[in-house]
């Protein structure tokens, strides 16, 4: 009976506290609407679970997002042999893991192999891997099948993992994968506490990580999965949230007045364009696509769509990548110029409609179909919406037989390096494979910039070959380079030392990050 | 005999409407546009790695043999593989059901308890105030969308008057019990944790109850209308004449026939609560088959949306198979 009564005490403490509760004083909660499915990081390239590798997980190399250079990381040093065709890397020796066990080369090689048999996730940045080689435990070769430039820009996303304790847990030859649906096997600074499918994550410090720890550091993660938006900003609001990671723009102004939180905004690695299917009649004519890109309102997609968050895209690649083009021709908004093009094209009065997708749950796309739908229908086009979601616009880009004439679409970089983000994009390789190249635009020229770019080692002559390269897809007119997407997340005023990174789109670098009371 | 005879009936009745609620989703489904290999392959895959996940995954075929395939794996209890994540869709099932089947039932035990009551007082009890209030409610419940009152309830019920959380099974900071049938309701009775216990209940409490809204006005007001109809019959005149006290009429006599068209409806009711997990299990982010179906849709892995409608509508089937029995065996004259 007393232990009945000791219970029930238990139980109505336990609802008290639970209305009661509030936020972990040195442990960050970030909120977000997409579900970790794992914690392997050959998947890191996905955003939900890219979050989890930047915090639980380190490569060999960092992308610096403030100089946009790479910054030697697990591999303390790192040198270029053979032409390109080859690099050697010498290891930090002091990293463990999160079970105790020391970082060597052979853990290298085991992430790289396990990453190319698996085929999947960051599979794709190291197809021109060939092999590994171990030297001694904290040297190795990486071997390519062609001397590839871009190859050490994919890095950044190749996490390496503890292979003796993955070997331990493989289970018909699965390289541990079932295993890291709900463990992790990294050397970052943050490990894995607690997993809650579709719930959360919690992630404590690991006292040992390699690069110490400051006295400010944060003590610990906890990942919130949360879909709905204005559940978010509730929690945020209340303060039982740190970081707001999908807030909608259109709140930004009611956050804004409150002066608990703040707004971190950047222009992201995301271009947003507005494509034009020049296999098309009548937009196989350039001036009538000329035409199009004059009678968009930049400046208003900017004040009105993105709330006053974004910047001018200048072409293709957005200027948080490295090679990016300062001095492309910029398109204006001029309905008088449009009017001449279109007088030009041979349609004075517009007179034809063109099918425009979007996704009809992107408030950017939306407020910019009303837009062109508005400026394009004053020289007499009609404009007929097609509403989709990501998925179907996709399929939709990728059908050389589609009937859709324009496309609002987003170039979103596969890594933090020029040729990754432009090429399935513009090289003709691409055309109908996947649905990156919309306009089905390509040029003999393009292609040949791509083909030289790739293999070329003398830095500055890569990027004169890019800069070329986004000059003449400008000068293509297939697509109407309308902003470079805002990246925009909201937190409470305790939290400090933000920085986005385009390498890890949508990531958080806690370990850099700071609390205060 | 005549028993069994009528179970096989229905039983081959509704073997039936599954196959065909399979063969219709999956028809529905294949024609959502978006290529399911292009979510498997991830950004900047290779021109042969899309063409192997198409072969792979069988993509390449006509639709009329992937769903013959399909029943083929079905029969053999096999749900495939999920293209986004990798896992079997079986475990993936397992792991979510348990937190789902909490929030129904939840939903379902507060459509019925309060549903039955209100429905019976408001009888009892014509156009007085809690029948008025009834009438309000039945027609917000049915009325109102319920995604907006999630919303609007998470406004009041945590951000201004503190009572409840944003949702979610747990607090952060709080671990589950040990997993046994995976309701942490249930494991928490298991382990004797009743301060466990109070969380969870706590965390559920809001998301059953705006589960169970819309549910809960119709079942009172059927329930009122039953009851009511039932109280103009003979026998029960016959059995006020005869002097019996009002609640022995209303209790005994009453009800037992006045049940007949709420029980039917609660099979239905399970099935339309079960399909709105996944409006409800978003609002609160509550980690179940809803939410499940949510990114499964999203990214259109096919194999988890054919592998939660087939569960969802398993449960659908079955509750409305028990529901006839439990019809027939309350009036033994249905055939």
């Amino acid at each position: 009976m007393k232990n009945l009564k000791i219970k029930l005490g238990a139980f109505v403490i336990s609802m008290a506290l639970t209305l009661t509760a509030s936020a972990n004083s040195n442990s960050i909660k970030i909120a977000h609407s997409e579900y970790a499915f794992s914690y392997d990081p050959v998947y890191c390239n996905w955003s939900d679970i890219g979050r989890i590798c930047a915090i639980a997980y380190d490569a060999l190399l960092k992308f610096e997002p403030t100089n946009k250079v790479l910054v030697p990381h697990l591999a303390k040093s790192y040198k270029k042999l053979d032409g390109g065709s080859k690099y050697r890397f010498i290891l930090n020796k002091n990293v463990t893991f999160h079970d105790g066990n020391k970082l060597k080369a052979q853990d290298v090689k085991y992430s790289f192999e396990r990453i190319m048999a698996i085929k999947d996730g960051v599979a794709n940045l190291i197809q021109d891997v060939r092999s590994i080689n171990v030297i001694d435990d904290h040297t190795f070769d990486i071997l390519l099948k062609r001397p590839t430039a871009a190859f050490l820009y994919s890095l950044p996303q190749i996490m390496i993992i503890n292979s003796k304790t993955a070997k331990k847990y493989e289970v018909d030859g699965d390289w541990a994968k079932k295993y890291l649906d709900d463990h992790d096997l990294g050397s970052g600074p943050y490990k894995l506490s607690l997993h809650l499918a579709e719930q959360r994550a919690e992630f404590k410090k690991y006292d040992d990580y390699w690069k110490g720890w400051r006295t400010d550091n944060i003590n610990g993660v906890t990942f919130l999965w949360i879909k709905d938006s204005a559940t978010q900003r509730l929690m945020l609001e209340k303060g039982d949230l740190d970081i707001m990671m999908e807030p909608v723009l259109s709140e930004l102004k009611d956050l804004k007045k409150n002066s608990n939180l703040q707004i971190h905004s950047t222009s992201s690695a995301v271009v947003f364009t507005i494509d034009f299917r020049v296999i098309r009649k009548p937009l196989d004519n350039i001036n009538i696509r000329k035409a199009l890109a004059h009678a968009i309102d930049y400046e208003y997609h900017l004040n009105v769509a993105l709330e006053g968050f974004g910047k001018r895209a200048k072409g293709p690649l957005s200027s948080q990548l490295m090679f990016f083009n300062d001095n492309l021709p910029l398109v204006d908004f001029d309905m008088k110029k449009a009017k001449q093009y279109l007088k030009e094209a041979g349609y004075p009065n517009g007179g034809f409609t063109l099918k425009v997708a979007y996704e009809s749950g992107q408030a950017e796309k939306q407020r910019a179909l009303e837009m062109i739908q508005q400026n394009w229908g004053l020289l007499g086009i009609k404009v007929e919406p097609v509403g989709t979601d990501w998925m179907g616009q996709d399929e939709m880009q990728k059908n050389k037989d589609s009937d859709i004439d324009v496309y609002l679409g987003y170039i979103w970089p596969a890594a933090a390096e020029t040729d990754i983000a432009l090429r399935t994009f513009y090289h003709s390789d691409y055309k109908g494979v996947f649905g990156d190249n919309a306009p089905f635009w390509s040029s003999d020229k393009v292609d040949q910039l791509f083909d030289s770019g790739i293999i070329e080692q003398n830095i500055n002559k890569r990027s004169e070959i890019y800069k070329n390269l986004q000059h003449e897809i400008v000068k293509g007119f297939s697509s109407a380079f309308v902003s470079e997407t805002p990246f925009v997340i909201v937190t409470n005023k305790r939290v400090f030392g933000y920085e986005y990174n385009p390498a890890h789109h949508q990531a958080i670098d806690v370990y850099n990050m700071t609390l205060s009371n | 005999m005549n028993f069994i005879i009528y179970i096989l009936k229905k039983l081959t009745y509704l073997t039936t409407v599954l196959i065909g609620i399979i063969i219709l989703m999956f028809i529905i489904v294949q024609s959502i546009p978006g290529d399911p290999a292009r979510s498997a392959a991830g950004p900047a895959a290779s021109k042969e790695r899309l063409i192997e996940i198409r072969e792979n995954l069988g993509l390449d075929l006509p639709v009329y043999i992937q769903v013959y395939r399909y029943f083929g794996r079905v029969i053999n209890l096999d749900l495939g593989k999920s293209i986004r994540t990798k896992k079997d869709v079986w475990d993936e099932l397992v792991l979510y059901l348990p937190a789902s089947i909490e929030l129904v039932v939840s939903a379902m035990f507060i459509n019925i308890f309060f549903g039955v009551l209100i429905g019976v007082y408001s009888a009892v009890k014509p156009r007085q105030i809690i029948d008025k209030l009834s009438n309000l409610i039945t027609i917000l419940g049915m009325g109102l969308p319920i995604f907006w009152v999630g919303i609007i309830s998470q406004l009041l019920f945590y951000n201004i008057w503190d009572i409840f959380p944003y949702g979610g099974r747990l607090p952060a900071g709080v671990n589950p019990p040990q997993y046994q049938t995976g309701s942490y309701i249930i494991d928490s009775l298991l382990m004797w944790d009743l301060a466990l216990l109070s969380i969870s209940l706590h965390h559920l409490i809001l998301p059953a109850f705006i589960m169970s809204l819309p549910e809960l006005a119709v079942t009172a007001r059927i329930m009122r209308n039953s009851i009511l109809n039932v109280l103009n019959k003979d026998y029960i005149i016959t059995a006020k004449a005869k002097g019996l006290n009002q609640s022995r009429i209303l209790f005994v006599h009453a009800m037992k026939n006045a049940m007949m068209v709420p029980i039917s409806l609660f099979g239905m009711q399970t099935g339309w609560i079960l399909g709105g997990t996944l409006l409800v299990e978003s609002v609160f982010s509550w980690g179940g088959l809803g939410s499940l179906a949510y990114n499964a849709i999203y990214k259109r892995d096919f194999p988890i949306i054919m592998g939660v409608t087939l569960v969802i509508s398993l449960c659908f089937v079955l509750t409305n198979f028990s529901v006839e029995i439990i019809h027939k065996y309350i009036d033994k004259r249905l055939t």
